[in-house]
């Protein structure tokens, strides 16, 4: 007991020291951790933009002057686009058979259809300035089908026809297509629809306890969509 | 004596590794900030960029002029001087909207922003939320698409800096991302933005008719 409380300043001080260096290591730890998900979280994100880009400037290939190149995408009442279905043609030069089991002869047209479908996932919880707030987090799947083109007309494919063509992600916290007319405002209207512009927020695969403080990495785009610009109808009388 | 002063040296240094602990994961944190600041920037850069592309060339190709002028331009001689005043005409804040042109419709072509200096734009986030940026553009005419050479005399190339700069208190950089693109006259869209706006060239009555409704006597 004497040689403790000889020796009470240098516990004390030993004490501290650990604690502080014990500190000092763990906030390196969580430093390193979070460095590492918000790295792999962009990683992430680039990859999925840039698949997003991919189809949207694939959106209404070989589809001439027709404006009718997607369908107007649905919104839910969380302000994320839930389905997106669009198209472009493809003229078959060399005995062409899709998956789905269409085959499309030699100078027909095929149209391929593409339709993104938000799914739900989980849930978190995050601590926000305002209280804890719930996110949904979701998965986008996107599907592929052919249909033939007749008439300049193809028909939508049926349900049946849709084949997944993975190029997912699951931790989407918002996702949301926009159409924009050529003055750069928001439109209903596929006619005038001119510009896509494409939102989406990525978080990483698991929260960082203890403060479940979770890092949105967020990524835009705005592309302008076929037909680029075309001839008015007085040029091509 | 000896013991007390040891103790403090302990507790000097563990304060010192503490204190550079703390620095090197505030640095950490600020550039982490600064990362997700620069993909919500560039995304911002490519809407203004594509909403200044969206715009006419030149004044003498707006819909207006080639309508009232009978057709579109054949070639840079009409086009306006890069000493003219009426290059970048609208580039007071507030003058050019750069994320949506339909807000401000004077401000109706290429190079009508030039020497914009810190303009509002924004990244809008889920839930209403949104990182407010500034602006900068500059317009010049390039000799080539390349877009290598600048020239005052007009060519039929255009070159777009968008300077993005962050004002967000964890992490305030001037040119956060840089972005340039060379515009290059298109009669064709002048051609389709003069109907669509104006209709047929040569439409009595039309919305850019200007000519006197009076009949005559």
């Amino acid at each position: 007991m004497i040689s403790i409380f000889d020796h009470l300043s240098s516990i004390l001080i030993g004490t501290a020291v650990i604690l502080v260096l014990m500190a000092a290591q763990f906030k390196s730890q969580h430093s390193g951790i979070e460095q590492v998900a918000t790295h792999g979280v962009k990683a992430k994100t680039l990859v999925f933009g840039n698949w997003i880009e991919r189809d949207i400037l694939e959106i209404g290939k070989n589809l001439g002057l027709n404006r009718y190149r997607f369908k107007e995408p649905v919104t839910d009442s969380l302000g994320n686009t839930s389905r997106f279905h669009f198209f472009s043609d493809s003229t078959c030069t060399l005995g062409c058979s899709f998956p789905g089991g269409v085959n499309i002869a030699v100078g027909d047209t095929a149209r391929l259809h593409t339709r993104y479908k938000l799914m739900p996932t989980d849930r978190v919880e995050l601590d926000t300035p305002d209280g804890p707030e719930e996110r949904q987090l979701a998965r986008l799947d996107r599907e592929v089908a052919v249909t033939k083109v007749t008439n300049e007309t193809a028909p939508d494919p049926t349900e049946a026809q849709w084949q997944s063509d993975l190029w997912s992600i699951g931790t989407l916290s918002f996702f949301n297509i926009r159409m924009l007319d050529r003055f750069g405002r928001i439109t209903n209207s596929v006619e005038q629809g001119d510009y896509i512009f494409v939102r989406f927020s990525v978080v990483p695969e698991w929260l960082l306890d203890p403060e479940n403080y979770i890092r949105e990495i967020y990524w835009s785009t705005t592309l302008k969509i076929r037909p680029y610009w075309d001839p008015p109808t007085s040029a091509s009388s | 004596m000896p013991q007390s002063l040891l103790g403090l040296l302990a507790l000097t240094l563990a304060s010192l590794i503490s204190f550079n602990q703390q620095r090197v994961t505030q640095q950490s944190y600020k550039a982490t900030i600064r990362d997700e600041l620069e993909l919500a920037a560039s995304g911002t850069a490519q809407h203004v960029m594509e909403m200044i592309a969206a715009r006419s060339f030149d004044e003498v190709s707006t819909p207006t002029k080639v309508f009232d002028a009978g057709g579109v331009p054949r070639g840079a001689g009409l086009f306006t001087n890069g000493n003219n005043a009426e290059f970048g005409r609208y580039s007071r804040t507030g003058d050019c909207d750069l994320m949506t042109p339909g807000n401000t419709p004077r401000c109706d072509d290429v190079d009508d922003m030039d020497g914009t200096r810190g303009a509002p734009v924004k990244a809008i986030l889920s839930d209403g939320r949104e990182l407010r940026f500034t602006a900068d553009v500059d317009v010049q005419y390039v000799t080539d698409p390349g877009g290598e050479t600048t020239t005052n005399s007009p060519t039929l190339h255009k070159r777009v800096d968008v300077t993005i700069d962050s004002q967000h208190p964890a992490a305030p950089v001037q040119g956060i991302i840089a972005v340039s693109r060379v515009i290059s006259y298109d009669p064709i869209k002048a051609d389709m933005d003069a109907e669509m706006e104006c209709g047929p060239i040569g439409l009595e009555g039309g919305p850019c008719d200007n000519s006197s409704t009076i009949p005559s006597q």
